[in-house]
């Protein structure tokens, strides 16, 4: 087995308690209902449910955000190289993010029958395709783990300055959109708004446009990252 | 005036020295097999190619010898030759030095004698 | 054969320069201390030979083929560090495992063998353990690893007496169970000086050493007897440290010792002595070169 391999076969035994303690609870709290419904007699129809979709794609950020730092260390420990960890690293969570997708897309599927149940992706495109479903949760988790990813080699590489600077951007391009919004009375978070509109194919309901923008900027964030990892030294 | 080079004599010397020591006490008795080199630099705590270094010193002189495949082994008569190599080095370090030291200080031969006489009885 | 070259390697920090221009061979197969005082630049040497770091120029080749990113090269390594970077949840014997995924020669049941003699629990957690257990427990995967080069930094800090000697003893036997490069970088000279072949000294990002430490001892003497005798004996000779106790005076010399010189000590009535390594190291990093 190739180094990268071996990598990939780490970080899914690093990752198994916490996927197992993810889904427990996330399982819990969708059945809950169905329990509660059932015990109290009401009618199974006025359960309503939406779907795991945006928790799992916070919950795969948050794992791309936690991957990095303690595995890195403790591969260099091993003497592997950058890039054997990078590609490891690439294959769990590109795999993940197509696991997660599946369940999800399963769920959505299923669900149905015990209650009133509407996944993220229904509830975006009015429609209920199963293949469809799987393809779009897949490219959203997948840049979802990518921003995460990203985000914590950035703050591994940087020095204190340059964490502050990260930490803030977003604030100050939330105040600076939100200003320039007033400023041109609303014709720019309307422009925004339609530039996103055409990128997640809302209006022609066609899901696939948004897994192209998903797939495209996962692969921007993924190929930043490789460029930050490459020359990466170990410390604390 | 002695001068003293060798108060910390190397230790691959020291080795050898002390296996001589050991053979000559019957420690090692002949055609017997002593410790490998990796034993004695374990259980000395030195470097296997210092310890390896002292051990073939003694290789070279005949003192022991290598089984192939067994390890190292007391050569028959070994004690014989310790005693007559130690008996030249004596002869070279200590009588003669003696006999210097005595001439300078102006002592006859006689008198060395008597001394050591004197010191044997002691 | 596993021949380390560095060549010209010069390491830079934002505010300081931790190696200049360091070119250096180390040979297969031989026992290397690496000493040097805190802060001399030896754990940045280290880390530049495993490519832990990257350095600001110059490089560093194992049989020819540069280090960096060379997978190939580093898997032939195993390199204990003194900072900890294992993941503390991990248990120890978690640790055995994946180090066997990751150097497939790693020998589990030696490891569990030395677990057992250093008195190391394998199911205690890396973060609970103190520090001296840290040590053994990294210690133990760089003995076990069977990798053909073994880097120490620092491997016996904060070991009792009895846990140093059964250190040094089971480096020994993997040392001549299997030819292999061991280089060692540590404080405690006086312990390992025997077990040393090779001596690299390097001080303020320099080497200022780099012999057997048979050359290395017979490079330098001690002289000593009556003071006034011995200053006499110093006109025109440096001296790289000293000692008096009441009228004797002890000096060290960095320099071998000649048949001229000896013949005007012996006039002097004075003894020649060779210093220890630690001495000699003393001397050595106290602003003199070699």
């Amino acid at each position: 087995m190739s180094n990268a391999l071996k990598v990939t076969k780490y970080l899914y035994r690093d990752l198994r308690t916490s996927i197992t303690v993810f889904f427990s609870v996330m399982i819990a709290i969708v059945t809950l209902p169905i329990f509660i419904a059932y015990q109290f007699n009401t009618n199974e129809g006025e359960v309503n449910v939406s779907g795991l979709g945006a928790t799992i794609a916070v919950y795969i950020f948050i794992m791309g955000l936690n991957i990095f730092k303690s595995n890195f260390k403790f591969m260099q420990m091993n003497n592997i190289t950058r890039s054997s960890f990078y590609f490891g690293s690439l294959i769990a969570l590109i795999s993940l993010a197509l696991f997660l997708a599946i369940i999800d897309a399963l769920l959505n599927k299923y669900m149905k029958l015990f209650m009133s149940y509407q996944g993220l992706f229904e509830q975006i495109y009015p429609k209920n395709l199963f293949i469809a479903d799987v393809f779009w949760s897949f490219s959203l988790f997948t840049m979802a783990v990518s921003l995460g990813w990203l985000i914590t080699m950035l703050y591994y590489r940087s020095n204190k300055l340059t964490k502050i600077v990260i930490s803030i951007a977003p604030v100050l391009l939330l105040a600076l959109a939100g200003s320039l919004n007033n400023w041109t009375n609303g014709s720019f978070g309307e422009n925004i708004w339609n530039l996103f509109s055409i990128l997640l194919g809302l209006e022609q309901a066609n899901s696939y446009m948004a897994v192209l923008s998903f797939s495209i900027t996962a692969l921007i964030f993924f190929a930043l990252s490789y460029l930050l990892i490459r020359k990466s030294p170990l410390k604390n | 005036m002695f001068l003293d080079f060798n108060s910390e004599k190397p230790i691959y010397l020291q080795l050898a020295e002390a296996i001589e020591d050991s053979i000559l006490q019957d420690i090692f008795k002949e055609e017997t097999q002593i410790p490998s080199t990796t034993e004695m630099s374990v259980s000395l705590k030195i470097n296997p190619a210092t310890a390896g270094k002292g051990m073939n010193l003694l290789v070279d002189e005949g003192v022991i010898y290598k089984r192939r495949g067994v390890g190292m082994f007391v050569s028959r008569g070994a004690k014989k030759m310790i005693i007559r190599k130690r008996k030249k080095d004596f002869y070279d370090t200590y009588i003669l030095a003696l006999l210097d030291e005595a001439s300078k200080l102006d002592i006859s031969k006689e008198e060395v004698i008597t001394m050591i006489e004197r010191g044997k009885k002691e | 054969m596993s021949t380390i070259t560095i060549e010209e390697l010069t390491m830079d920090y934002e505010k300081n320069r931790a190696l200049v221009h360091i070119t250096l061979t180390i040979e297969p197969n031989k026992i290397y201390g690496l000493l040097g005082r805190n802060g001399a630049g030896k754990t940045t040497l280290l880390n530049l030979l495993t490519n832990r770091i990257f350095p600001t120029s110059g490089e560093i080749k194992i049989d020819g083929k540069n280090v960096i990113e060379n997978e190939q090269a580093l898997s032939q390594i195993y390199y204990m560090m003194e900072a900890n970077y294992f993941p503390e949840s991990l248990k120890v014997k978690d640790v055995f495992r994946w180090t066997k995924e990751f150097y497939p020669l790693f020998d589990t049941a030696y490891a569990n063998e030395l677990a057992n003699k250093f008195n190391l629990n394998i199911q205690k957690k890396i973060k609970s353990l103190s520090t001296g257990y840290h040590s053994i427990f990294k210690a133990i995967l760089a003995l076990a690893s069977n990798a053909k080069i073994l880097i120490f930094d620092e491997p016996v800090l904060g070991l009792d007496a009895y846990h140093r000697d059964l250190f040094y003893k089971e480096l020994i036997v993997v040392y001549s169970e299997n030819p292999k490069t061991i280089i060692i970088s540590t404080h405690l000279i006086e312990e390992i000086a025997d077990v040393l072949e090779e001596v690299i000294v390097i001080h303020e990002g320099r080497i200022i050493a780099n012999h057997s430490v048979e050359e290395l001892l017979a490079s330098a003497y001690q002289v000593s007897g009556e003071a006034e005798k011995v200053d006499q004996y110093m006109i025109g000779k440096q001296a790289a440290g000293q000692k008096m106790m009441g009228k004797y005076k002890m000096v060290t010399v960095l320099k071998k010792i000649s048949k001229e010189n000896e013949e005007v000590a012996s006039e002097l009535g004075l003894s020649f002595s060779k210093p220890e390594l630690q001495e000699l190291f003393i001397h050595m990093t106290n602003g003199q070169e070699v």
